[in-house]
């Protein structure tokens, strides 16, 4: 690959790292990362992404920039509101980093579309930054049945964990430490569902960085851990987690051989 | 008539405080030289002193401007200017303090200097005669400018693989040399409307040739995208790793005729699409001149009758191209008090024109420029700076010029008219454009039993015109002390002849010109001919002294194949005879052909030898054995030893290894032959002897960290085992690079802090 002058110097801090060099900054140029939820975690998560040189960054949200976003959304700004946060996202990637070609899916993912999806441009990586069970589940599956490495994140109030999943591994899924859904009553209610604004850019920032390695190829990934992040205490931990043999979708007698779609809690207030 | 655009005007103010930058050492040599070549300032070959080059776009100043440099050469210069073959005007002698004062002083009156030196386009030229000259098809000068004011817009012309040159001739007889430019237009009319024909990829210097007809016509209005479209080729298609293969003509040899014509036209095309560089200069064709009842006849050379009757032009050329501000005054002077205007063009040919100029003031004016000036195409013949003041130089070309003269002076006319002007360049590199010459002179050297003598190989033909330019051929060698006797007895020869043109004479008279060569080649030794051993004005004997192996190496090159083949043929001649001292013989002109390179130049066998060990035996790239076979050559030499049959192997191994050496050679005269030590200690490595530098990479004014990026990059693109150099500045960047490329686990080969000046470092991809 022969870099512009432009190209050497953007990314000039990669190339000098010896893990990185030419060599995997082509990589990174050559890499299809989809991001599934544009908000709190996949706002950090696509901006850090976009600004690696990801080739190919796929953005998947139905929903709209709403004022409320702005507070940790960080891809969109205040004069996108009402804009679909997929286009919002893109135009911000566009103007930070023309390198990236931007895809997007302005729809929710569901156990009809999301298949399609990724595969739509063969993704390399995926990124769930979704903000509902129903969705994380769905996402599992896809990627486990797909056979695609995806990233977990989740965050609330002062808190929040991630796991990464690489197929044909052994590497528990997301399914494998929580079964099902939790019941309806056992969600937050909408009262309790604040959280800090930084919590997405830190998880979320994190979910790139696995990404980011994956493509390289470099380190080791959280596969096979949980770490949780703890604000007020500000306190991480590594949680050892282990393959479960009963697990629906990749035990030993996997009964979800086709993707489902769990019910979406409503705010009860 | 161009306009300097916002962007150059600060650098040109930014040029003061990268000198005091570097004065204080915060700036670094290596960094600031091509900054300040890049303003057309050359250090001189005496330190600390300067040459400044003003770009005089196509040869059009102003009395004003002509003022402000006379004034400035007397402040800051040595009191003369010097006319260029480019249409520039240059200052010399000048210190480093003093180009700042001069470079804000030219603003003033609107002259820059940026871009007459460097990678970049160079002033465009133009026949300097274009508006007034009788023979003209249209005036081209508007077009030559709006050129110089395209490229100037654009900072990215700044950086081009090699200079590129662009010439515009206002008719087919080519006085712009638009047939030997990198991309030249020859003004043409086709169906009552301007145009030019296109030449391209011509040149002189090295691998010398005409220029490729690009197009039979294009409308007038188009140039730029001609121009620009030749450009952006350079830049894409050029040779930067090699500076010497790097102009637009290698592209072409490169690429083939066809192909290359082909190429360019899709990037005429793509121009075309892209951008609109449409001018919009008035293309209708009036002949509406002012003219003049008085007229005069027409005695002198220097006076040239313009297409508006009753005016004429004066051409004026100093000798060897140096005004002095004397009487550089009296022309100002004299213009002053004129009472109409006049206009100026500095030549392409050292001089300088007034044209405008009616019968009776261009009669007072040759009276004015009688001291300095002469009637005669023969004197006001051109010469490169030549060993003098160049490098590359081998002979003494200036000086050759003044004894052409001084022969000449008392020659009676009828004789004195037969010779053109004849070009002289001090070596085979063609600053003094000798190939264009209907003469010309290349200086060599050539090495005799008694040393090396300065010789010029003589060339005839040379010729520049629309659809049949020709370069002149060589007819042969001759020693420099010979060559204006035989320019005399050329001279007449020619008037015996009866001919009228030289080229007439040249082609009817083949015979009797190459007897007369053939008179004047022959060599005499030292005892009989002491003289032809020192060049003009030099008291010490000619040698290569002081000569870098620079791109004027053809001159080096034939020193070093004549020892070589005579070091060739007495082992053959060994092989029949028996004879021990033919061994000795080829032993010691192996010994010697590339001591030339390293500036040793001797007969002394002893030290022949002792260098030669210095040089190749000690430094690995001959086997160590050798130094003792030497050794042998002395005790035999002597008498110590009586027959060298014992050593054939050793004396057979040293002529196959010089001439391997020898074949290895750079175009910038390294030997790139692998290490016989190299090959020792590692003995492995010997299956993989394929493997060697592939290319060098220039990383010269590349700051921390993107040259290592940059390097990063490179290496990632050759294979492992695989060698690759870098060339590096001084101070961070040759201490950072080794140290971070060695911590990937590249191996470092190498690091030569004095490649041709620079830091050369070889790293071998892990």
């Amino acid at each position: 690959m022969n870099f512009n002058d432009q190209q050497i110097e953007r990314y000039s801090r990669h190339i000098i790292l010896s893990e990185v060099g030419a060599e995997g900054q082509e990589k990174l140029l050559n890499s299809k990362v989809l991001v599934i939820g544009t908000g709190g975690l996949g706002a950090p998560a696509a901006m850090f992404l976009a600004a690696a040189g990801i080739g190919t960054i796929g953005l998947v949200d139905g929903d709209v920039v709403e004022l409320s976003n702005l507070q940790r959304q960080i891809i969109h700004q205040t004069k996108d509101v009402g804009k679909p946060k997929v286009l919002s996202g893109k135009e911000t990637i566009n103007e930070m980093n023309p390198d990236v070609n931007v895809i997007t899916y302005n729809t929710w993912v569901d156990s009809s579309n999301i298949l399609d999806i990724i595969k739509d441009q063969d993704y390399d990586f995926i990124i769930d930054g979704t903000d509902n069970f129903a969705a994380k589940f769905l996402i599992n599956d896809a990627c486990v049945l797909a056979k695609k490495p995806f990233s977990h994140a989740g965050i609330i109030q002062f808190s929040g964990q991630l796991t990464t999943y690489i197929p044909d591994n052994n590497t528990p899924c997301y399914r494998c430490i929580f079964k099902e859904p939790p019941p309806q009553g056992a969600v937050p209610t909408c009262s309790e569902a604040g959280v800090l604004g930084v919590m997405g850019g830190v998880v979320g920032t994190l979910q790139a960085t696995e990404a980011i390695k994956y493509i390289l190829g470099i380190g080791e990934s959280l596969a096979g851990y949980l770490l949780t992040y703890d604000a007020l205490e500000m306190e991480f931990r590594k949680i050892e987690i282990k393959h479960n043999k009963k697990c629906g979708v990749c035990g030993e007698e996997p009964y979800i051989k086709e993707l489902i779609d769990h019910e979406k809690p409503a705010c009860s207030l | 008539m161009i306009s300097i655009p916002e962007k150059v005007i600060n650098e040109i103010k930014n040029y003061r405080n990268k000198v005091s930058d570097y004065e204080k050492g915060n700036l670094d040599g290596f960094r600031f030289k091509p900054y300040r070549v890049s303003m057309g300032i050359y250090e001189q070959r005496d330190l600390e002193t300067y040459m400044v080059r003003t770009r005089i776009p196509s040869g059009i100043i102003t009395l004003a401007q002509l003022k402000k440099i006379s004034e400035l050469a007397d402040k800051y210069g040595n009191g003369y200017i010097h006319f260029t073959t480019r249409q520039d005007i240059q200052f010399h002698g000048i210190t480093l303090k003093n180009t700042v004062h001069i470079l804000e002083e030219l603003l003033e009156v609107g002259i820059i200097t940026r871009g007459t030196g460097g990678n970049t386009p160079r002033n465009v030229t133009c026949s300097p005669l274009s508006g007034v000259s009788k023979d003209e098809v249209f005036d081209v000068t508007e077009y030559a400018a709006k050129t110089t004011s395209h490229f100037l817009k654009d900072p990215t012309a700044l950086n081009l693989p090699r200079k590129y040159k662009i010439a515009f001739s206002n008719s087919p007889a080519d006085t712009g040399y638009a047939t030997v430019a990198d991309l030249g237009f020859i003004a043409k009319i086709k169906d009552n409307q301007k145009g030019f024909e296109v030449y391209g990829a011509g040149g002189l210097g090295g691998s010398p040739t005409t220029g490729l007809k690009l197009e039979d016509f294009i409308p007038a209005n188009e140039i730029l995208y001609y121009a620009q479209a030749m450009k952006e080729m350079f830049e894409n298609e050029g040779d930067r790793t090699n500076k010497h293969k790097a102009r637009i003509r290698f592209i072409r040899y490169r690429l083939g005729d066809d192909e290359f014509i082909k190429r360019y036209k899709e990037y005429v095309k793509k121009v075309k699409e892209e951008r609109d560089l449409h001018l919009n200069i008035d293309e209708t064709i009036k002949d509406s001149h002012i003219t003049n009842e008085d007229t005069l006849e027409i005695k002198n050379n220097l006076i040239i009758e313009q297409k508006n009757k009753g005016f004429y032009s004066v051409y004026i050329q100093p000798d060897k191209g140096n005004l002095t501000t004397g009487n550089l005054n009296k022309l100002i002077k004299f213009i002053d008090d004129l009472s109409y205007e006049v206009s100026l063009r500095v030549a392409n040919t050292q001089g300088i024109f007034v044209r405008d100029l009616k019968a009776k003031d261009a009669e007072k004016l040759l009276k004015v420029i009688e001291e300095f000036t002469y009637g005669f195409d023969i004197d006001n013949s051109i010469a490169c700076a030549g060993a003098a003041t160049c490098k590359l130089g081998l002979c003494l070309s200036q000086n050759l010029l003044s004894a052409i003269k001084q022969k000449f002076k008392t020659v009676e006319p009828k004789i004195k008219s037969q010779l053109p002007r004849i070009f002289i360049s001090g070596c085979s590199n063609s600053c003094g454009q000798h190939q264009i010459g209907k003469i010309g002179l290349a200086g060599k050297a050539k090495r005799t039993e008694n040393g090396l003598i300065p010789m010029y190989t003589i060339h005839f033909g040379g010729n520049l015109e629309s659809n049949n330019a020709v370069l002149g051929e060589a007819y042969g060698d001759i020693p420099a002390k010979k060559v204006p006797k035989f320019l005399y007895e050329l001279a007449k020869l020619k008037e015996q002849s009866g001919y009228n043109t030289f080229i007439e004479f040249l082609k009817k008279e083949g015979n009797s010109i190459e007897g007369l060569i053939e008179k004047f080649a022959n060599i005499e030794t030292v005892k009989e001919e002491t003289d032809l051993y020192y060049d003009f004005g030099s008291e010490e004997r000619f040698s290569l002294k002081g000569r870098g192996p620079g791109e004027c190496s053809a001159g080096v090159l034939d020193v070093i194949k004549l020892d070589l083949s005579n070091a060739e043929t007495e082992l053959q001649e060994y092989d029949k005879s028996k004879e021990s001292i033919k061994l000795y013989n080829s032993s010691l002109s192996a010994a010697r052909a590339l001591l030339i390179l390293k500036g040793v130049d001797t007969t002394k066998d002893r030290i022949i030898f002792k260098e030669f060990i210095k040089h190749f035996v000690e430094t690995g790239y001959v086997k160590s054995n050798i130094e003792e076979y030497l050794g042998n050559l002395i005790d035999y030499k002597i008498g110590d030893l009586e027959s060298l049959d014992d050593y054939y192997d050793n004396a057979r191994y040293l002529v196959q290894r010089v001439r391997d050496m020898y074949d290895s050679l750079s175009p910038k005269l390294e030997i790139t032959l692998e290490k016989e030590s190299d090959k020792n200690k590692n003995p492995v490595e010997e299956d993989k002897k394929e493997v060697e530098i592939s290319k060098t990479i220039d990383l010269r004014g590349v700051k921390c960290p993107i040259n290592f990026v940059k390097a990063k990059i490179e290496m990632s693109k050759i294979t492992s085992g695989e060698e690759i150099g870098f060339l590096l500045d001084d101070g961070e960047p040759i201490d950072n690079v080794p140290r971070s490329l060695e911590g990937e686990g590249h191996q470092i080969l190498d690091i030569d802090t004095n490649y041709e000046g620079y830091n050369l470092l070889t790293v071998k991809k892990k």
